[in-house]
């Protein structure tokens, strides 16, 4: 092993490295887990090493969590459960569910 | 063919057991298309009615809720045709609005330190609000709901790679937004020179 550190803005080196700008566009397919196995391995590895990639990474990362934790906490209206319910009955469903009025 | 009264039972119960814990999902997606209560109360009626009518259809095992995600597309964009009311962006326009957003001059790091100042919650439940279609459903399918980019795209109907485009420009128009309410609450600093150029993400389409 060679005791110079790795930068890993250099040019990519060796087969699927990727560097900032090529880590950066496939930042949120990473964080989406869309990537094939290698891309995720390559990101995942590029982040781990680059220091000015991470906070890209950490900012993106925080920002779909807050989309997902702003909204996945609507629920339904009483209102609508019950209407779906009643519609549901006059076509015929029998549910176990009492509808409250 | 009419069901003897068991196999309505069993039809009626599989459809209550797996069909019927997903409202809350299928009336947040709904109500992402419509932006309006009362509108999405109507499509969860109308998807729950479509559902049930055509559960036999369903393959039991598979996911319901992108089953039901579908099915209330479908009956958004229905609802939509017959009020001759235009509410999804074409195309051309998509790019339009795109292209106002995707080029942020280089301040990615800048817009991204102020954001974390803010407090994201109320100003990103905001931000959803006013996000356009097709930008909107793309976003809530894959953020909120969770779903993949290969589900998005068959609940959507259209290419994974349409979704992809879709579901970017739309967290760029939202970045764009919040960047904006902070500046407005005077969250925001002036943008110094202490902002270096870093590479800014452009995810690739």
């Amino acid at each position: 092993m060679s005791d110079v550190p790795q930068d890993p803005c250099a040019p990519p080196v060796g087969p699927g490295a990727v560097d900032c700008a090529m880590a950066l566009e496939q930042l949120w397919e990473y964080l989406d887990a869309e990537l094939a196995t290698e891309g995720m391995q390559a990101v995942r590895t590029h982040l781990a090493l680059c220091a000015k990639c991470y906070p890209h990474y950490d900012f993106e990362k925080a920002f779909l969590e807050a989309i997902a934790a702003c909204q996945c906490t609507t629920c339904a209206p009483h209102d609508v459960r019950c209407h779906v319910i009643e519609a549901l009955r006059r076509a015929g469903f029998c549910s176990a569910e009492k509808v409250e009025n | 063919m009419a069901l003897t009264p068991a196999e309505q039972r069993e039809y009626d119960s599989s459809f209550e057991s797996e069909a019927l814990p997903w409202l809350d999902d299928v009336y947040r997606f709904a109500l992402s298309l419509t932006r309006n209560e009362a509108d999405a109360d109507d499509i969860v009626q109308e998807t729950y009615l479509r559902a049930y009518r055509s559960w036999h259809t369903f393959e039991r095992g598979s996911d319901a809720r992108r089953w039901l995600f579908t099915i209330c597309r479908n009956a958004f964009l229905r609802t939509r045709e017959r009020a001759r009311h235009q509410v999804e962006l074409e195309d051309g326009d998509v790019e339009a609005v795109a292209s106002q957003v995707s080029e942020n001059s280089g301040s990615a790091s800048s817009d991204e330190r102020l954001l974390t100042r803010l407090d994201l919650g109320p100003a990103l439940s905001q931000a959803l609000g006013q996000l356009a279609e097709p930008f909107r459903s793309a976003v809530t399918l894959v953020d909120v709901e969770d779903q993949s980019y290969e589900a998005a795209a068959e609940i959507l109907g259209v290419p994974i790679g349409t979704v992809r485009s879709r579901l970017f420009r739309g967290r760029r128009l939202l970045q764009q937004m919040l960047t904006e309410y902070a500046r407005d609450a005077g969250i925001a600093t002036p943008i110094t020179a202490e902002v270096a150029p870093d590479a800014t993400p452009h995810p690739h389409r």
